[in-house]
């Protein structure tokens, strides 16, 4: 076994983590105010301030951006499994690295978005005028979007060069 | 295709079977039996001289071209 071949293996069972990781995360943080009521993150989230609806509701909502991510990973990793077994320009390599790239893609907006309604969930129990939506795009957000369209990029370039390799295998 | 193989010719002459042939050049019997139908798209220059080393022959005793049969 090549160690392309092992670093693919060892990186599809991180997808794998990191996308069980990445919702327990989300979880603990709506609840971290219960063993780290000061903690940075609980203060900014006013967790120690808002009820029970509002946490489901910023979970779900905090939810959209891994779960985009998840997607994306999951599929990753069939593309690392291919590796492993040293298809690296079969139909189910490329298409799914195709899938993930996209799926980074839509992460950026997503998370706009999801800070957008985390906003809102966190400040609704204020009084008038402390209420807020907050929309944020910037540096990181945008860099964030060339680095997904980087991936996207690479992408279709492999699909291409799939169609080369299936004609390669096909001169014995 | 007009390019005709006549590899299973030349083994029946040499009296050497699909396994064994496959074995001394290096490649699967499936791809060899690709090859012994035209089923390929090419041969490699490092295939076809396996092969004539192996079977003592021309590449030109396992291909032929066949004018007028141009379809596949």
């Amino acid at each position: 076994m090549s160690y392309v071949m092992k670093l693919s293996k060892t990186m599809a069972r991180l997808c794998v983590i990191v996308s069980i990781a990445l919702p327990v995360t989300v979880i603990m943080v709506w609840f971290s105010n219960f063993w780290e009521p000061q903690s940075q993150i609980a203060t900014m989230l006013h967790l120690s301030e808002i009820n029970m609806i509002q946490r489901f509701l910023g979970i779900t909502a905090s939810s959209l951006f891994p779960a985009v991510l998840v997607f994306g990973l999951l599929n990753l990793r069939w593309t690392f499994l291919e590796a492993s077994h040293a298809r690296y320009f079969s139909e189910k390599a490329v298409s799914s690295f195709r899938t993930f790239a996209w799926s980074v893609f839509f992460a950026i907006p997503t998370r706009i978005i999801e800070g957008a309604m985390v906003s809102v969930i966190t400040s609704w129990h204020l009084g008038e005028g402390n209420r807020q939506l907050s929309i944020g795009i910037g540096t990181p957000e945008l860099a964030s979007l060339f680095l997904a369209f980087l991936f996207v990029a690479i992408a279709h370039i492999w699909a291409e060069g799939q169609k080369y390799a299936e004609d390669s295998e096909q001169i014995i | 295709m007009s390019i005709i193989v006549n590899l299973d010719v030349v083994m029946a002459q040499r009296k050497i079977r699909s396994k064994d042939l496959a074995e001394q050049i290096g490649i699967t019997e499936q791809n060899l039996s690709l090859l012994k139908t035209g089923k390929v798209r090419g041969i490699r220059f490092s295939t076809l001289e396996k092969i004539c080393q192996t079977l003592g022959c021309q590449p030109g005793d396992i291909l032929e071209y066949q004018k007028g049969n141009d379809q596949l």
